[in-house]
């Protein structure tokens, strides 16, 4: 021994192991990509650019149909007789309302003289007491409860008709992402997107979901 | 006179466990619709005044005189109705109240069809009558109109809202009214009874509750009137059996198929509509416009072709004189008969209706 002091991690064979292998830790040069994987690349972020917009387009215009929807029906809940009337159309409404309680009626095979004086003046008071915004709170509260003649949904947006059905009592139909926006309920509500009056829609039809109408 | 008006036997059935009726029918604010051109022609009110000095009672209860003394919803309904269009107010809630402590069923808005006779008020029965409800809506709306009443039209409408949510079946892609909730629903048909399509009330219900499916009820009604005819005289029976729209319409099995004490309001209604001249109200006034030495029966049976062996009691009569009148012109009201000459309830309350519709088509006094 030469009277050194022994160091306990001389055998230490993790502490031998580092001290004779130090591993080269400077980068290796940036191999340039080739074309082909350039553009790749370019189109997995176009891509994915794309279809980020597009969800959130997407989600922008339903969580818009929605929040529109839910305060169209608040408002037919709360009787809003001046939001209804800023937002229904009316001038449309009452024409194409009439128009499927006729159809409703000659499906009946009823046509004859009286009988379609008869069912006119039905058809009229039920157009015109539907002018009414608490007649129209009325119909959908009767027509949830039936439970009845609910259109289709579209497979997709099924999570979302749910809750918001929960929410607000309707069932929706959305056959396009894009305009009409297609609502039913029991009565058919068909909304577009309002032409004034900023997100609101406008209720511009209220018909039979079996007829096939479409807004 | 004999009387066989019968009062055929609905199912007995225990009160299901129905969904409460949801709040969401009108509560405030609420315009009363505004019926003006069915104010009650208040000239016949000696005839009103006969009609409930008759038949009701203190309580407000209607007694069927011709049953026992038996009350039902169909007696309560045309009771509102009457005291409505007579603007007897007091009269009004008595009955009304009556029906709604006695009849009023608790986990809908329908009401048990029948109240045994005597004065425990036992109902014996909890299934409805369909034609009793809608007399009852009809009654409340009525109501709600002369006298300004929001909390009758709330009532009015939820009555008129679970008829349309209860009473309402498609066999076959017909749409009909069921006679009651229980018991008219077979295998392969449904039964009806054309004398509880009451089509001037459609209108009144549908203007307090605009649902397309009245005017699906009333047309395809019409149709089914038209087509569910037999025998000589081509008339509705009492019960319908309904397949579909692809089959016509047959007498339903198991109840006489006759044109009888039910079916004989089929032309009250239908001409009080407005429907004079439909092929089942022309129908009935070719059988009672017969010779004066003819008889009116009371009945005829539409597969055998037997008539009853006695006459048409006065209400009936008074039926037949507004059928006349409305499809072919002929006859005044001072032909028509009168409440007092009537021998019991029903008969009476045939000859008031009767003279209500008169008045409401405007036909010559």
């Amino acid at each position: 021994m030469n009277g050194q002091p022994v160091n306990p991690r001389d055998d230490d064979p993790d502490r031998i192991w580092e001290e004779l292998y130090q591993p080269d830790v400077t980068a290796l040069p940036p191999t340039p990509l080739s074309r082909q994987q350039k553009r790749s690349r370019r189109i997995a972020l176009s891509v994915a650019g794309t279809t980020l917009s597009l969800l959130l387009l997407i989600g922008g215009g339903v969580a818009l149909m929605v929040g529109s929807v839910f305060s169209l029906y608040t408002a037919i809940e709360q009787r809003d007789g001046a939001y209804l009337e800023s937002h229904v159309d009316w001038a449309q409404l009452q024409p194409a309302l009439r128009a499927d309680l006729q159809r409703l009626a000659s499906q009946g095979d009823a046509e004859g003289a009286s009988s379609d004086a008869y069912l006119g003046r039905l058809i009229d008071t039920t157009t015109r007491a539907g002018r009414q915004p608490e007649r129209l709170a009325d119909i959908l509260a009767a027509r949830e409860r039936w439970q009845a003649n609910y259109g289709p949904i579209h497979p997709g947006l099924r999570d979302i008709v749910d809750s918001v059905q929960m929410l607000a009592g309707l069932e929706f139909r959305l056959d396009l992402i894009a305009d009409p926006y297609t609502v039913v309920s029991g009565v058919s509500l068909c909304l577009r997107p309002s032409g004034h009056g900023g997100p609101g829609m406008r209720l511009i039809t209220l018909g039979w979901p079996e007829s096939g109408r479409h807004c | 006179m004999p009387v066989d008006k019968t009062v055929f036997p609905r199912p007995r059935v225990s009160l299901s466990r129905r969904g409460v009726l949801a709040g969401a029918v009108a509560s405030l604010g609420l315009a009363v619709p505004a019926y003006a051109e069915r104010q009650a022609p208040l000239v016949d009110a000696a005839e009103w005044h006969s009609f409930r000095d008759r038949f009701i009672q203190a309580d407000g209860r209607v007694l069927d005189t011709a049953n026992g003394g038996i009350s039902h919803s169909e007696g309560q309904g045309w009771g509102m109705l009457f005291a409505a269009r007579f603007d007897d107010r007091d009269s009004f809630t008595r009955i009304s109240d009556w029906r709604r402590r006695v009849l009023k069923r608790s986990h809908d808005a329908l009401h048990a069809w029948r109240c045994r006779a005597g004065p425990a008020e036992v109902v014996d029965d909890f299934n409805n009558a369909t034609d009793g409800d809608l007399l009852i809506a009809w009654g409340l709306l009525e109501a709600a109109n002369r006298w300004q009443d929001a909390a009758l039209l709330v009532e009015g409408q939820a009555l008129a809202q679970d008829i349309l949510r209860l009473l309402v079946r498609s066999p076959g892609g017909r749409t009909v009214l069921v006679p009651g909730l229980r018991g008219f629903e077979h295998p392969t048909y449904v039964v009806v009874n054309p004398s509880y399509y009451i089509f001037p009330a459609f209108q009144v219900l549908a203007e307090a509750v605009p649902d397309p499916a009245w005017v699906e009820i009333a047309a395809h009604g019409i149709n089914l009137l038209r087509s569910g005819r037999f025998g000589r005289w081509q008339l509705p029976p009492d019960w319908l059996a309904v397949t579909g729209r692809a089959q016509l319409p047959r007498p339903a099995p198991g109840w006489p198929t006759r044109f009888s004490y039910d079916a004989v309001r089929v032309p009250l209604y239908m001409a009080w509509a407005g429907l004079a001249h439909e092929p089942a109200v022309a129908a009935a006034a070719r059988l009672w416009s017969r010779p004066p030495s003819v008889v009116m029966p009371a009945w005829v049976d539409l597969v055998s072709g037997q008539s009853a062996d006695y006459p048409a009691p006065t209400g009936i009569r008074a039926i037949a004189h507004l059928s006349i009148a409305a499809s072919s012109g002929l006859g005044g009201l001072a032909g028509m008969p009168h409440v007092a000459d009537a021998d019991d309830y029903y008969s009476a309350a045939l000859t008031l209706l009767s003279r209500l519709a008169w008045r409401d088509l405007g036909m010559p006094v």
